[in-house]
């Protein structure tokens, strides 16, 4: 990931730029968040379970690829604003070792929110998030 | 197990859940990859975990409404807040169907939930879209 100055006020100047998303879904990386989450549903743990029901392997929780495509976000703006809202639709599946990335843009900015797209694509290039925004409003 | 589309409008309700710091470590480890964080509020994402997931089993296990686990897909996902939610504070889940259709063969099921804080005010919500894929 690319290091960027974190977002300094709101809303944000000419020519800042979210930081970039790349982040390794590891299978050790979705047993995690199983855990974390409390989401223990077999097609993200088992790949007997999941080659039974039609996918090639086990695949990331939708859940957890949103949250690890919004947490760069979330860090890079957190002094100066909360996330009044985080939407997606989850596109294509995220197989389990894929790399998720993507460069999020700033789509709306005025001194009462902030609007960023942040699609993400996985390790084959399909985009795995797709209708995804993240509003930000002033703390 | 058949789909109940007059499921729509069924409501479940949790009990109250602790926004956990602690719980949240853990959920960051999973989610974040970066340099060490501490944030000071929780992520949004995480609303997963206090709204959700305390709702998504009652759904799952209703046998009114039928639906095929095996099959099922998340479509969609939308959380949103009238504040910013902080930890150790408490919300109470509650979750509604809002929609209920079975069209060529694909059952599309809406759950919208809220979180409502102990002043009695509506905090956090989140929408998801759920769909099953007919079998082959």
């Amino acid at each position: 990931m690319r290091a960027t100055v974190p977002l300094m006020s709101m809303p944000p100047g000419a020519g800042v730029e979210p930081p970039e998303l790349s982040v390794h879904l590891s299978q050790a990386r979705i047993n995690e968040y199983a855990e974390a989450s409390g989401d223990h549903n077999p097609i993200h743990l088992d790949p007997d379970f999941a080659r039974a029901v039609g996918l090639p392997s086990t695949i990331a929780h939708g859940l957890l690829t949103m949250a690890a495509a919004a947490a760069p976000l979330e860090q890079w703006s957190a002094e100066v604003a909360y996330v009044s809202r985080i939407s997606c639709r989850f596109s294509a599946p995220v197989p389990s070792g894929d790399r998720i990335s993507g460069q999020p843009k700033v789509r709306d900015a005025s001194a009462e929110r902030v609007v960023l797209a942040l699609e993400a694509r996985n390790g084959s290039g399909e985009p795995a998030l797709t209708k995804a925004e993240m509003e930000l409003r002033p703390l | 197990m058949a789909f109940n589309p007059e499921c729509l409008g069924r409501r479940y309700e949790a009990g109250p859940q602790i926004v956990d710091r602690e719980r949240h470590r853990a959920y960051l480890r999973a989610v974040w990859d970066g340099a060490d964080w501490e944030p000071s509020r929780p992520l949004a994402t995480f609303a997963s975990v206090y709204l959700l997931w305390p709702i998504v089993p009652l759904l799952f296990s209703d046998p009114e409404v039928g639906l095929d686990l095996p099959r099922l897909l998340h479509g969609e996902q939308d959380f949103w807040f009238d504040r910013p939610v902080q930890f150790e504070e408490q919300l109470s889940p509650s979750g509604e169907i809002t929609r209920a259709e079975e069209r060529r063969g694909m059952v599309f099921l809406e759950l919208t939930c809220t979180g409502r804080d102990e002043g009695g005010h509506d905090t956090a919500h989140s929408r998801s879209l759920f769909l099953v894929r007919s079998a082959p």
